[in-house]
């Protein structure tokens, strides 16, 4: 597997307010990672730099380039990067004139561009949103609208910033399984940065990032037995985590289940 | 307050938005809504929009030209972005500009602020802090402390919940509790996170498309999971787990705490 990113020795403050000093990290390319963090842990900071958006000072390579404003535009090929919220990010009021910019940005004939969009809205299955107004979009469509758009350049590295924050379970499911199918297909790698620990359960890798600082890092599975840590620091297990280790403790259960179906028939036989 | 819809509709261009809305929000007591076109019905109630047929009742006053404002200020509603409602630099001045506007007496109003900040859980050096510089979180808690000043009677809030971390999360579910219990407000949740919605509301009203599909107390409609699924709504996970139980013939009870439901499995294991 080769490297996709790395981040060696990052050192970034704001005035009066020192971050990150001396991060370190590597990513390898086809990977699902989630960062997961309480809200002043320094997530959309780590993004913003990622990305380049902030200056890192040479201390992030993606793929193999140093991260940089003087490379800005190689920069923009390379990442998809959706952040948080939903408010100010349009341009447009039409949905697939806001499809369509990024594309014309890069160049793309005409007739290429709607290939393109109509491709990825079927993938989506948002092809009946196209003419649709953005306003009229509920929150949880326009954040899907968001991930279709950062993708339509087809980007090796997609940084997600708490970006499934107000997707409902249906959508937030879909849209999982079109990242999954990507991962496979194109080796597209996939950083998400969250608050909320179901969405690390289905990641192939979790860092747990506190004050700037990498406190904690491996698979979901090991993270999530740490609920003393996890708790300390601001994050909540999820429910059926939670109800596992509890039943566990009382020795009802023998392992720790996380699907619900499976539970109540390993308990109730 | 008591909030009383009658027969309110709302359309924008001859869409219909919202239809035949016939609902009673209750006295003193924490409302939620979940579904589609939340924040219509949350800006009908404080008069930002106005309905297209039908009438709004506030605390028995239905709204007119004459008792706009004065039915305005009986309404706080905190939005989902709180930096969107916000015009100057420090959290003092902020409400030094809400206090002139409401010709209050400058004799004791430093010490009103403080209390106010005090109420929401913030200490005094709060009111020096730059207010666009404090996370989602504290300023979701500095917009509580604001209304205060100004006493209303309903407090709503939209989507308060998301991008909030755990321990901010359970701050604000503190203080909505506060809210309700100690200063007698009428509270309003829009949000579409029914585990918090069980664990926090009394009554729930559920909208689908443009009309309200249940409103009721909120363990009646969790309860009823038939209903939940059909209208594809969020069940809650302790009633899911409950629900599953029931399946097999375990007779599990509904609860709202996790420690409740283990003492319910270990009995019936």
């Amino acid at each position: 597997m080769s490297k996709i990113l790395e981040i060696n020795n990052l050192t970034f403050s704001y005035p009066e307010k020192p971050l990150f000093h001396g991060l370190s990290l590597e990513i390898e390319e086809g990977k699902y990672i989630t960062i997961i963090g309480n809200n002043k842990s320094g997530k959309t900071t780590l993004m913003k730099l990622i990305c380049g958006i902030l200056n890192s000072k040479d201390s992030i390579v993606a793929g193999y380039a140093y991260v940089n404003h003087a490379r800005i535009h190689d920069n923009s090929r390379f990442f998809g990067v959706v952040f948080s919220g939903v408010d100010n990010k349009f341009l447009f009021d039409n949905v697939y004139k806001e499809m369509a910019f990024p594309l014309e940005n890069l160049n793309i004939p005409v007739p290429k561009i709607e290939e393109k969009i109509l491709e990825i809205a079927k993938e989506f299955g948002i092809t009946k949103f196209l003419d649709r107004k953005i306003e009229n979009l509920t929150n949880s469509e326009k954040q899907e609208l968001l991930i279709a758009i950062a993708l339509l350049h087809e980007p090796k590295v997609l940084l997600l910033d708490n970006a499934f924050s107000m997707m409902n379970k249906k959508t937030k499911q879909k849209i999982q399984k079109i990242l999954n199918e990507r991962i496979e297909r194109d080796k597209l790698t996939v950083i998400l940065t969250t608050t909320n620990l179901n969405e690390i359960i289905s990641s192939d890798y979790t860092y747990v990032l506190n004050n700037g600082e990498i406190i904690m890092e491996g698979k979901p599975g090991s993270v999530l037995r740490e609920e003393k840590i996890l708790n300390r620091i601001g994050l909540e297990l999820p429910f059926m985590i939670d109800l596992s280790l509890k039943l566990e403790f009382y020795e009802l259960l023998d392992d720790e289940i996380t699907d619900m179906d499976r539970m109540v028939d390993t308990l109730w036989k | 307050m008591e909030i009383i819809f009658k027969n309110v509709g709302y359309r924008y261009k001859n869409r219909k938005i919202l239809e035949k809305v016939n609902l009673k929000i209750r006295n003193n007591m924490i409302t939620g809504i979940t579904g589609d076109n939340k924040t219509l019905l949350i800006e009908l109630i404080n008069s930002i929009t106005f309905p297209s047929y039908g009438e709004i009742k506030i605390g028995n006053q239905e709204i007119n030209d004459d008792n706009l404002i004065e039915l305005r200020r009986t309404v706080c509603l905190i939005r989902q972005n709180p930096e969107e409602q916000f015009f100057t630099a420090t959290v003092k001045e902020e409400m030094e500009f809400l206090v002139g506007r409401l010709n209050y007496k400058s004799r004791n109003i430093i010490k009103k602020m403080k209390d106010s900040l005090q109420i929401v859980g913030l200490n005094e050096k709060y009111l020096e802090k730059d207010i666009f510089k404090l996370s989602t979180g504290e300023q979701k808690l500095i917009q509580v402390a604001i209304s205060l000043l100004y006493n209303p009677n309903i407090v709503i809030f939209d989507e308060p919940f998301v991008e909030l971390d755990y321990t901010n999360k359970k701050k604000l579910i503190k203080l909505i509790k506060l809210l309700k219990e100690r200063y007698h407000k009428t509270v309003i949740i829009a949000s579409n996170d029914s585990n918090i919605l069980y664990e926090l509301t009394d009554d729930l009203v559920v909208i689908k498309k443009t009309r309200i599909i249940a409103a009721d107390e909120t363990e009646k409609i969790y309860q009823d999971v038939d209903f939940l699924v059909y209208n594809d709504i969020e069940i809650p996970d302790l009633i899911a787990f409950t629900a599953k139980a029931r399946e097999k013939n375990v007779k599990l009870s509904f609860h709202k705490d996790i420690r409740d439901l283990i003492k319910d499995v270990y009995k019936h294991v």
